[in-house]
């Protein structure tokens, strides 16, 4: 099985009086084991050119993923300050990301269109969107109009 | 006001055929409010476990970590959820995991909150406000 690491370190010498510098590693398992998560999205890089939302990973067909583990990667690679992306579980806003931010957090599906991930650029204007899911669920694939 | 540099690596010699490893890092200018780290006992109702408040218009960056012990000794496998307020589930993280995301508070009516599964978990967590106007 595949081991997958991630490292997040957060670092200031101004915040507090105090400086901050906060260290964590840990290897991405599938839940309640250590057995290394084994799908993944790849490392996409996409150029969106409308506001409008859209689901940077294949939502979750049939069956729950609640017990299942995952974690997502997005990264806002727009240069212009000003532009931003709306991530969204479901219907909930979580936050924005601005130019060259990004976030790493737990995903865990537990239906179709409730627990998508969703993204909506500020512009029509064009910026790159880069995002990365690693997991183990079962039944997320595209939807097909071949029948 | 501070800044604050969080960095993120991402590794795998066997996730696909070819190696994975990049970093990415980030800058951001911090105000209030804030709150540096904090330890919370997390027990299975997500409403009594709210860490950051629900703020009007403030863009918020969260740090959370599964501490994977029940009081900061005995060890536990219990996972634990993060929220938001109103029970709508984001993920869970399992002992020694963490998460970085944004939180905007939609307009000032949804905080963040964990609810851990089946057992009580010690978390660790803080957040940080930074200046950018929603």
């Amino acid at each position: 099985m595949a081991t997958t690491t991630n490292s997040l370190t957060l670092t200031s010498s101004d915040l507090f009086e105090d400086s901050l510098s906060i260290s964590n590693t840990s290897t991405c398992y599938k839940a309640g084991t250590t057995i290394g998560l084994d799908q993944t999205t790849g490392l996409v890089k996409t150029y969106v050119t409308a506001t409008q939302q859209f689901d940077p990973f294949p939502v979750v067909k049939g069956t729950t993923n609640a017990a299942e583990n995952g974690k997502v990667y997005i990264s806002n690679e727009s240069e212009i300050a000003s532009e931003y992306i709306t991530v969204g579980i479901g219907d909930a806003v979580i936050g924005r990301l601005y130019a060259g931010d990004w976030m790493w957090m737990p995903w865990s599906p537990k239906a179709q269109h409730v627990n998508d991930i969703e993204i909506t650029p500020s512009v029509a204007t064009g910026m790159f969107v880069e995002f990365m899911a690693i997991h183990n669920y079962a039944n997320i694939y595209p939807d097909s109009a071949d029948s | 006001m501070a800044t604050l540099i969080p960095t993120l690596s991402i590794t795998s010699d066997d996730a696909t055929s070819d190696a994975l490893d990049f970093t990415v890092i980030d800058s951001l200018t911090i105000k209030a409010p804030s709150s540096s780290l904090s330890q919370i006992v997390v027990d299975t109702t997500g409403a009594n476990n709210i860490i950051v408040a629900a703020n009007a218009d403030k863009q918020t960056w969260v740090y959370i970590k599964h501490t994977g012990t029940t009081d900061g000794s005995t060890a536990t496998t219990a996972h634990c959820d993060v929220e938001l307020t109103g029970d709508v589930a984001v993920g869970t993280l399992k002992p020694g995991e963490f998460c970085w995301f944004p939180f905007c508070g939609n307009g000032g009516s949804t905080g963040v909150q964990l609810q851990a599964v089946g057992s009580s978990v010690q978390m660790e967590y803080a957040y940080w406000s930074d200046s950018t106007a929603q």
